[in-house]
């Protein structure tokens, strides 16, 4: 397995600002891992995000200091259609990424831009089609869709480039319960079916944590906690530094820890805790 | 009318199917033998016919209300002000057709087919463009421009335009959705309050495109858009001969009509 | 004699041009202090409901009364006075060049006299405890200070209920949690509150009724507790259950007595069950 991206002591600050926004941070992504990126607002999620594809310092000028691989290019002097090749991204809006008037248009546009043949771009587009369930929406106008399918035909778009890497920037926090499924489903799938490398920008971390290989935490433009789920949620962690909420059951393992119950390990997911809580009550009864 | 294919109107009429190159001559004929006829010949009768050809052009692609209500009110209030202004320009002489005494107007027959003709210059063109517009999806007309040697970056524009017309539409409505819900009363006052209370939509609407125009940017140039110097299209347009035949047709109806009309119907 | 309450909706709907009926037939009545949780899939008819509450929208069919008032005799500007809408974007609204008088924007269109209007500015940023000179651009501010700048404008116009179309959809959890306590306080001091939300946790600790819609319809309403514990209801409303009721429900037969919303209602259930030594497994 080779890695997918190497970040070294990586440093940027916008055009015009003092401070940096991203401060010293390295970090590596294994191929096919599934990375989850965390942290409070203006922490520095997008930016380290936009670097890595390359948009900083191309089309948005920053001072950029430190070294970025993705696999052997190195984004920030690459050209687009060569970083294409290996990684895309898709925002939190889709409103503003969806940029043609139907469906089909949507998904050849990146390979129209990048001038594949025609019988290619037929051929990956009903391809990408399936994959993402839009399929006998063709002719739809992305503006009519609902917002999951709406995301899904972002993500849609840029699959059909076939990308080594995707990085998700908070890709399900406009939607609802609904459209959050059927995006989370697709990044599974994405994840068994074609083993796409996934750098996620996410809060919706019980769904996560069952999912993903490692959770990264930013704080202030540096990494501040980094591992496994179980790792991560071994301390309590604390919303209003970390900008999120542990799951539940972990929250609420912190509470009875605080109380004076002991636990083998913190809980992270429903049925990890169902056996440890049962756990902790069968121990009490044979001392009673 | 939900604009959600810009101003494409899905359908399946004649001139939905024909190539958008063809429309886009078929206009500019339409505009050149307009400007002809409102500016020299001055034939109500043939303005009248260029007129009902786009017309029923119009028509036949069956448009939504929101189109007929709009080219209705257009025609009778281009019309209207025609029938009013442009007399006062006629030149002298002429059968006075109607009398005002108390404004000592004559209105000749010469200042009502000068009105007549500069009003039909005018309207043509206009429901053959929106016509284009109509009956072409935006992408078959991106193509269109570029297949004609327009940069394809500049040539994107327009599209964006159209893609982005109900986003627009949504958000005027949702702002000032918001501003009413501070109890801003847009209906009410005088003309000059009335403008200035639009700030607080105008200010949110700038700043939001604003900030959209940079988020699409990203999202353009992550797609690929601009990397390359010429790109592929996955549908191509294939120029037919029926779209050669309608375009002979029309320059056979304006170009036969204008020498009959011009020979026989002398008005 | 009681008062009334300050928004009834009786039998109202909303049909849009073209028949489709976004609203069908809800009622619900609104009482001073309450904290309610509106939830429901996205074309569950949320927004248009909380639209008609506003007057923004007037029903189609049945009645809305804002303080015994029809609304549709109502301007949406007489409606504001008593029903505040902070919409779910603060840019749909900011267009001021101070803070001052974004906020004073709201008073001054209700007529309100200016040194009336002062106080309520200073009392407003007061409360939503924003620290920034009030002559600063508010279009500069930080996306968590904008929301308060909102939740601030319409605060000033003192209105009775305040209506806040997902609050916290896109801001992260340290600023949720900042923005629902404001909320909490709100209701302290004897406002009624309406979060539309899709966020079941931030619902079950904050809110103490629950509404449900569903395909334009009132699916469910009830204190919190009875809607967010009731498994089957909320999946038929498309929505998930919280960890913290699964694992109530799974644990019933350690002697969990009940199916918890909050995660201190099955910390106390849980130490409660492990003092008393469960062996009374039976």
């Amino acid at each position: 397995m080779s890695t997918a991206i190497k970040i070294d002591d990586l440093w940027v600050r916008y055009r015009g600002e003092e401070d940096y926004v991203i401060k010293g941070l390295s970090l590596e992504i294994e191929e096919g891992e599934f990375v989850l990126l965390m942290g409070a607002s203006g922490c520095g999620k997008t930016t380290l995000c936009l670097t890595i594809m390359g948009i900083i310092p191309r089309v948005i000028k920053a001072e950029v200091k430190g070294n970025v691989r993705v696999f052997d290019l190195n984004p920030l002097n690459a050209s687009p259609a060569e970083i294409a090749k290996y990684v895309t991204i898709v925002f939190q809006n889709p409103e503003m990424q969806l940029v043609t008037t139907s469906v089909y248009e949507e998904i050849a546009f990146p390979l129209e831009n990048f001038g594949l043949p025609q019988d290619e771009i037929e051929r990956r587009v009903e391809e990408v089609l399936e994959v993402v369930g839009l399929k006998g929406l063709e002719d739809r106008s992305p503006a009519s869709l609902s917002g999951g399918q709406k995301q899904a035909l972002a993500i849609a778009s840029v699959l059909a480039l076939r990308p080594k890497i995707i990085i998700l920037d908070e890709p399900t926090s406009q939607l609802d319960p609904q459209g959050t499924k059927r995006v989370t489903d697709l990044i599974l799938k994405l994840r068994r079916e074609f083993e796409t490398t996934i750098l996620a920008v996410e809060h919706r971390v019980e769904w996560a944590v069952e999912h993903v290989d490692r959770i990264v935490v930013m704080n202030d433009g540096k990494i501040i906690l980094e591992g496994d789920p179980k790792t991560v949620f071994s301390k309590e962690i604390k919303p209003e530094e970390t900008g999120f909420r542990p799951p539940q059951v972990s929250e609420i393992a912190y509470n009875l820890i605080r109380s004076g119950v002991t636990f083998p390990t913190i809980p992270i997911s429903l049925n990890e805790a169902l056996d440890i809580f049962r756990g902790i009550l069968d121990e009490r009864k044979t001392y009673s | 009318m939900s604009f959600e294919y810009g101003l494409y109107v899905p359908g399946r009429s004649i001139f939905h199917r024909i190539d958008p190159r063809a429309k886009v001559i078929w206009a500019l004929m339409v505009l050149a033998f307009s400007i002809y006829n409102g500016n020299y010949v001055m034939n109500p009768i043939y303005g009248g016919i260029i007129y009902a050809s786009v017309l029923i052009a119009l028509i036949s692609s069956k448009p939504t209300n929101f189109w007929y209500r709009l080219f209705g009110g257009l025609s009778a209030t281009i019309l209207f002000f025609s029938l009013i202004f442009w007399p006062a320009s006629a030149p002298p002489g002429g059968e006075p057709l109607l009398t005002i005494p108390v404004l000592g107007w004559k209105y000749t027959d010469l200042a009502l087919r000068l009105a007549l003709s500069k009003a039909f210059l005018v309207l043509s063109p206009i429901i053959a463009i929106a016509t284009i517009f109509i009956t072409s999806k935006p992408g078959d007309l991106f193509q269109a421009l570029v297949r004609w040697k327009f940069p394809y970056r500049l040539a994107y524009i327009p599209i964006l335009a159209l893609r982005f017309l109900p986003t627009v539409i949504v958000e005027i409505r949702i702002i000032t959705d918001a501003q009413r819900s501070r109890a801003l009363e847009l209906e009410k006052g005088s003309i000059p309050s009335r403008i200035r209370k639009y700030v607080a939509v105008f200010v949110p609407l700038m700043i939001r495109m604003m900030k959209s125009a940079l988020e699409l940017g990203v999202a353009l140039d992550s797609k690929g858009f601009g990397a390359m110097k010429t790109r592929t299209f996955s549908r191509e347009l294939k120029w037919r001969i029926y779209d050669t035949l309608i375009l002979i047709m029309f320059i056979a109806l304006y170009v036969i009509t204008l020498i009959v009309v011009t020979r026989f119907l002398a008005w | 004699m009681k008062e009334r309450p300050i928004v009834e909706v009786v039998n109202a709907s909303y049909a849009y041009p073209g028949g489709i009926k976004a609203i069908d037939d809800v009622s619900l009545s609104v009482e001073p202090g309450e904290f309610i949780a509106l939830l429901g899939q996205n074309g569950s008819g949320k927004t248009t409901l909380a639209k008609l509450m506003n007057g923004l929208f007037k029903p189609t069919n049945g009645t809305v009364l804002i303080k015994g008032r029809d609304t549709k005799k109502m301007t949406v500007a007489e409606c504001a006075r008593i029903v505040g809408y902070v919409f779910q974007n603060p840019e749909h609204q900011i267009f001021a060049s101070t803070i001052y008088e974004e906020i004073a924007f709201g008073p001054r269109n209700l007529g309100i006299p200016e040194e009336d209007v002062k106080r309520r500015v200073e009392e407003a940023l007061k409360f939503v405890d924003l620290k920034k000179p009030t002559d600063a651009f508010p279009h500069l501010l930080s996306v968590g200070e904008k929301h308060r700048v909102a939740i601030a404008s319409i605060l000033a116009m003192e209105p009775e209920l305040l209506i806040l179309d997902e609050p916290t959809t896109g801001i992260d959890f340290g600023r949720s949690l900042q923005i629902m306590r404001l909320l909490q306080r709100l209701k302290d001091e004897g406002k009624a509150v309406i979060v539309i939300t899709h966020d079941l946790y931030l619902a079950a600790e904050f809110a103490e009724r629950i509404i449900i819609l569903k395909d334009g319809r009132k699916f469910a309403d009830g204190p919190t507790k009875e809607i967010l514990s009731n498994k089957n209801l909320l999946t038929d409303a498309g929505l998930s259950p919280l960890q913290v009721t699964l694992l109530s429900e799974s644990m019933k037969n350690y002697g969990i007595s009940e199916n918890a919303v909050r995660t201190m209602e099955f910390v106390e259930e849980f130490l409660k069950v492990l003092r008393r030594g469960y062996g009374s497994r039976v």
